[in-house]
């Protein structure tokens, strides 16, 4: 018999009551019969050394290799960007270093034709590649009278302007042609937006 | 026999963990004797409120038993104001069913265990709570009276006519049967 029951019956003089000191002596029994589960963070606070130990880690190495890769990634790309801007020989040679990493660090994303054509401004090996269309249209650009006749469909227009090689091979067969694609080529666009003039209207050179 | 918070003795973390592991089943017990919805989270709450000026109590293991209580006490008082502004949505239970009739075998398989406990949810709130202090809890006329914050007569006097009905609900409970 616990003394705090015993008190508590003296305390109320009901000492002689056998039968309320069981039924006492019961509640007591019965209410501290559950052991409680300390939560997580009260089981922290009485054991400080494992909740040390459940701490989360520093990124592995795996994890810092691949932030690193995808920086350098990253800033190869902004150097490609920047020097193609700044020099059109530098652009085709880093252009095409970017591109072959970009391909390699992004196989999904490549969709699974044949390798794009080289960026190479003026090539002659882009001449069959060039849309029959875009041929026909290139040689009435000299001739005024087949500019009736030889308007340019919106769909030529449009793959000239897509690719960016077509018009200059259309014009590798024109000299003069070739000197004004000469001084357009500030940066890629701008052959394709030659193009679309030798094609639309009449020749652009003087 | 609980640990003094300011022994030097052991750490005080080791102090805490054993004043946990001797009051906890304790607080647990005072809570569900007053349908607390969730006694164990309450009881985790207790010991976190005690865990933050568990250095700083005075008295001994008494103090810290009887500012435990206090906490608990309150947590109670919490519970039952939240319970009166929010009245809870239960879903409908055929056995808390006041029109179920038990058949014996339930009747027989309830007083093997919990029909003291049972008795002592009948009395009143105050009542309950002075016995359930004094018996439970272990506290003192006095620091039962500090924890609810009534003199130490009414205390007396709240345990006396608590006693009573606790014999008179037995006596008609033994009848019952």
């Amino acid at each position: 018999m616990s003394d705090p029951i015993e008190l508590l019956l003296i305390e109320s003089e009901l000492e002689h009551d056998a039968v309320l000191r069981d039924l006492l002596g019961e509640i007591e029994h019965e209410a501290i019969a559950v052991r409680p589960m300390p939560s997580a963070e009260l089981s922290a606070l009485m054991n400080p050394r494992s909740a040390a130990a459940r701490r989360p880690r520093r990124r592995s190495f795996a994890g810092r290799s691949a932030i690193i890769t995808g920086v350098v990634v990253i800033g190869a790309l902004g150097l490609g960007a920047t020097a193609a801007a700044a020099s059109p020989e530098a652009r085709s040679v880093i252009g095409a270093g970017v591109a072959a990493i970009a391909h390699l660090f992004q196989p999904a994303l490549v969709a699974p034709e044949p390798a794009p054509t080289p960026r190479h401004p003026a090539s002659g090996t882009d001449v069959p590649s060039t849309d029959p269309s875009a041929g026909a249209s290139d040689g009435p650009s000299a001739d005024p009278t087949a500019d009736a006749t030889g308007e340019p469909s919106p769909s030529a227009d449009a793959t000239a302007g897509a690719n960016n090689h077509s018009g200059s091979s259309g014009h590798s067969g024109d000299s003069k042609s070739e000197d004004s694609h000469g001084n357009s080529t500030g940066n890629q666009s701008g052959h394709g937006n030659g193009t679309g003039q030798g094609n639309g209207g009449p020749a652009p050179t003087p | 026999m609980l640990p003094d918070p300011s022994a030097h003795s052991g750490t005080a973390t080791d102090r805490f963990t054993a004043a946990y592991r001797e009051l906890s089943p304790r607080v647990l017990g005072y809570l569900r004797s007053h349908g607390v919805d969730d006694p164990e989270a309450a009881t985790n709450d207790v010991f976190l409120g005690l865990h933050a000026v568990f250095d700083s109590v005075a008295g001994g293991g008494d103090g810290v038993r009887t500012l435990t209580f206090s906490i608990a006490h309150a947590r109670l008082v919490d519970f039952h104001r939240a319970q009166a502004r929010h009245p809870r949505n239960v879903p409908f239970e055929a056995d808390d069913d006041p029109r179920y009739a038990v058949s014996a075998e339930e009747s027989a398989l309830d007083r093997v265990g919990g029909v003291a406990m049972t008795l002592l949810q009948r009395l009143g709130d105050d009542q309950r709570q002075v016995v359930s202090l004094r018996v439970i809890a272990g506290l003192s006329l006095e620091e039962t009276a500090q924890v609810m914050d009534r003199s130490v007569g009414s205390i007396k006097q709240l345990q006396r006519r608590g006693l009573e009905s606790l014999r008179a609900l037995m006596a008609r409970e033994v009848i019952d049967v």
